[in-house]
């Protein structure tokens, strides 16, 4: 059962990040021995992008083998789309984590439609605010407001408020 | 009145991690993911938004604190 589930065809995208010590010139050789990586294990390319440099949100760290850690603020960013039997999937997966350059690496499970918007995502989200759009009322709003409202279509006459006194006084 | 769902509207099925520029959109000043409530968009899309910002955190391209 297992060996029909390993044969089966998927398409996975890995997007990795190339430490920024190597220079400009060299990671076109870096992703090479990457595309080598996953070509050797029988998949098929669908789609991907050079790495390009780019500033990282936050400071990440990478233990070297004598134990101390380099920290790296920067780094290159590609990724590459392809199919590949899920069998083989997780060899390649320890295999490009393996890469000395290779600061960090993210596989996921995707479509073979493109799902990258790159340039035109700019564009969509030009104008484009939440604060535009009110939050939706919470239920507990409108639960509320009829209470109140209630309230105020009732005006006590003058009768009922003559007995409420005396129920008053009769109290006291 | 009725919020539309941005995803919808644009016609964007799968939510891609590194289209860090719509994503952002959805991300409140300290850099956490916008509730439900907030971004106005179908539970489907709200989940794979969700999805998208943590690989984009764990990859560098957004920040999981915003300073």
């Amino acid at each position: 059962m297992n060996d029909i589930h390993d044969d089966r065809l998927a398409v996975y995208e890995i997007g990795y990040l190339i430490i920024s010590s190597v220079p400009e010139e060299q990671v076109s050789v870096e992703v090479e021995k990457v595309k080598k990586i996953i070509t050797d294990a029988g998949s098929s390319m669908i789609a991907d992008e050079s790495p390009h440099r780019e500033r990282l949100a936050y400071t990440m760290r990478r233990k070297t083998v004598s134990g101390s850690y380099e920290k790296y603020d920067e780094a290159y960013f590609g990724w590459i789309k392809f199919e590949l039997a899920s069998g083989k999937i997780e060899s390649v997966k320890d295999a490009v984590a393996l890469v000395p350059s290779v600061l960090r690496m993210l596989l996921i499970s995707t479509v073979e439609e493109n799902t990258y918007l790159g340039k035109r995502a700019a564009d969509m989200v030009v104008g484009f605010s939440l604060k535009d759009t009110p939050a939706k009322e919470s239920p507990a709003k409108n639960i509320a407001a009829p209470i109140i409202e209630k309230k105020a279509a009732a005006p006590a006459t003058i009768e009922e408020m003559d007995k409420s006194i005396d129920e008053m006084v009769k109290e006291v | 009145m009725k919020k539309q769902c941005y995803f919808s509207q644009h016609n964007i099925k799968f939510i891609d991690y590194k289209d860090t520029e719509i994503l952002k959109k959805f991300l409140n000043p300290h850099g956490r993911i916008l509730s439900r409530k907030r971004t106005g968009i179908a539970a489907k899309y709200q989940r794979q938004l969700a999805t998208a910002v943590k690989r984009a955190r764990f990859m560098g391209l957004l920040p999981f604190v915003a300073s």
